[in-house]
């Protein structure tokens, strides 16, 4: 079928994408910060020895590309661990308890949705100060409250079932029912919110460093490395569009990808095509 | 549906109070104090202290925030630390500006988004169906910025066709004609992500509509396709799509800073990040709660309609 070809070329790119990261230092022809002054500035792509040229301060463009990957794929994954393991927590005490509790945490995730995402994540990392860390703090907020209003929906579906009564009166205690009976019957969901949202946080990750208050130069990085393209435009416009492929690519891959898992995991929410 | 107004109303006030809770205790999140951003490092202690008095600074929290409260509420949203001034002197005109923007992207999202997802669903599996499916799949998953940064180039740098920067060109301001030759290239930058989403939401609706059995009722009671689809199935498409609109109008508004940042457009988005660049945090602030405020006010706006569309959301 069309559709699992499309999830299996999303998945094989995904994969490529993680294995750049994890062996950069082996496969990235140069050194992604060392100048290259026999090749000069802005070379374009298909130099010699330069695959995709090199940039603004002669570095290889396709090292920058590798490299950036190792900030691009834990910068979207992280957040989505994160915002995963703390929307667990709140969603599930949330909706197995409602009544007061459950109402106090649905409504402060509520206010947090009243922000829009992208610019609560910008704001976030501005004031937290520029970095990885802070950027994926943000970006792990941004997140919470859609990871913590699925798993409350689910929770109180689920809590509403006889098995879970069986359980208390069977003797298990209320923390045990939480982790044993209701964790596994919510989990699922929020596997696949995260695999279909990892391509906007990709997305997301390298608009805040585009901005700058993500990751810093000279870090190699995908949204960095537009950003520093804009000033160049019109006579190497190369450097800001080679890195802007690179994220719709992957940020397509695992889109794919994760309309697959959905399929797999989901068949309710199976996308009509 | 006065009540429901009355009810909706009175149901975005405390989230518009934790809204501004958050945008204060965010204030209070900048690493140090932030008496020294404005003062820098080689401020006297007594100087700080006098700050501190000044802000309220040495104050309990809650008093803190009540006083800052009743000063936001009034329009007074503090000293901008970057410029200067009053915030409120520089944002109202930045707001109107960043609505015109979203304006223009709106209805580009809404009319090309709804339009082609209608003509998709009727044309299943057609050439236009597949080519636009497969676009917006790409334009849902790409970053604004980069459409942003390939329009300037294309569109300004080679083909030169609209100008690069800018709101007006200098000397026309308030020129109308001027300001829609400045619009169109933020604007689509600005809606292309939203106008995909849309897209794939009104196809989605229209091909799940025509599936049901009331559409399939009608086909064997021999109604004619035109009637079929102007007289029921469009008419129960126009709630999701009414609703997801709405959304993407917030959205809008608060994303479209990476075209106000690429075009230079005069918005907030690019205030805010222009504040963000010299840490002007009374200014992120103001910003925040201004798109909070907007955002919250559109999606206010969206429910009533679609309450008013369709009588089994009013209960």
């Amino acid at each position: 079928m069309a559709k699992d070809r499309l999830a299996l070329t999303g998945i094989v790119v995904l994969i490529a994408t993680i294995l750049m990261a994890v062996l950069a230092p082996w496969i990235s022809p140069y050194d992604p910060d060392a100048a290259h002054r026999e090749i000069g500035r802005l070379a374009p792509p298909l130099t010699a020895g330069h695959l995709l040229g090199t940039d603004g301060q002669a570095r290889d463009v396709l090292s920058r590309i590798i490299w950036g990957s190792r900030v691009a794929v834990p910068t979207a994954m992280v957040p989505i661990l994160v915002s995963s393991v703390l929307g667990l927590a709140v969603g599930i005490v949330a909706g197995y308890f409602r009544g007061v509790v459950g109402s106090v945490v649905m409504r402060t995730l509520d206010v947090v949705f009243a922000f829009p995402g992208v610019l609560l994540a910008v704001a976030i990392a501005a004031i937290l100060g520029p970095g990885m860390a802070n950027a994926m703090v943000a970006m792990s907020i941004v997140l919470l409250p859609f990871v913590g209003r699925i798993v409350y929906v689910e929770t109180v579906e689920v809590s509403r079932q006889d098995f879970i009564e069986a359980s208390l009166v069977g003797g298990m205690g209320t923390p045990a029912v939480l982790v044993r009976d209701v964790l596994p019957n919510v989990l699922s969901p929020v596997i696949v919110f995260g695999t279909t949202s990892l391509g906007a946080m990709i997305v997301l990750g390298a608009g805040l460093s585009f901005l700058g208050v993500g990751v810093q130069p000279p870090t190699a990085d995908w949204g960095i490395m537009a950003s520093d393209g804009r000033t160049v435009l019109a006579s190497a416009p190369w450097i800001s569009m080679v890195p802007g492929i690179v994220i719709v690519v992957v940020a397509v891959a695992c889109n794919f990808a994760g309309d697959g898992v959905r399929d797999a995991l989901d068949p309710r929410q199976r996308t009509r095509r | 549906m006065l009540q429901i107004t009355g009810r909706r109303l009175l149901s975005v006030v405390p989230i518009l109070l934790g809204v501004s809770l958050v945008a204060f205790l965010l204030m209070r999140l900048v690493p140090g104090d932030f008496t020294l951003v404005l003062l820098g490092p080689f401020a006297t202690e007594e100087r700080i202290a006098e700050l501190r008095a000044f802000y309220g600074l040495d104050r309990p929290l809650h008093i803190q925030y009540l006083r800052w409260l009743s000063a936001t509420v009034q329009g007074d949203f503090g000293q901008s630390v970057g410029y200067r001034v009053p915030v409120a002197d520089i944002l109202w005109d930045r707001v109107v500006n960043s609505l015109v923007l979203t304006t223009g992207a709106a209805l580009l999202a809404i009319g090309f988004g709804a339009g082609g997802g209608l003509l998709a669903a009727l044309r299943r599996h057609g050439v236009f169906d597949r080519t636009a499916t497969l676009v917006a799949l790409v334009l849902a998953s790409a970053p604004t910025f980069w459409f942003g940064l390939l329009l300037l180039y294309v569109f300004a740098l080679e083909l030169g066709w609209f100008p690069a920067i800018g709101m007006y060109t200098i000397g026309r301001e308030g020129d109308i004609l001027d300001l829609l030759w400045h619009l169109p290239l933020p604007a689509v930058s600005a809606s292309l992500i939203s106008l995909a989403v849309i897209f794939r939401l009104t196809r989605s609706a229209l091909l799940d509509v025509l599936s049901r059995d009331y559409i399939r009722a009608a086909r064997a009671r021999g109604l004619s396709e035109h009637r079929i689809i102007y007289k029921h199935a469009l008419r129960s498409v126009v709630p999701p799509v009414v609703n997801i609109s709405g959304l993407q109008i917030g959205f809008i508004f608060g994303s479209a800073l990476f075209a106000e940042v690429i075009f230079q457009w005069p918005g907030i988005g690019l205030l805010m990040y222009n504040a963000v660049l010299s840490r002007d945090v009374p200014v992120i602030q103001a910003v925040l709660l201004v798109i909070a405020l907007v955002f919250v006010l559109v999606n206010l706006v969206t429910d009533l309609v679609i309450a008013a569309l369709t009588p089994q959301a009013r209960s």
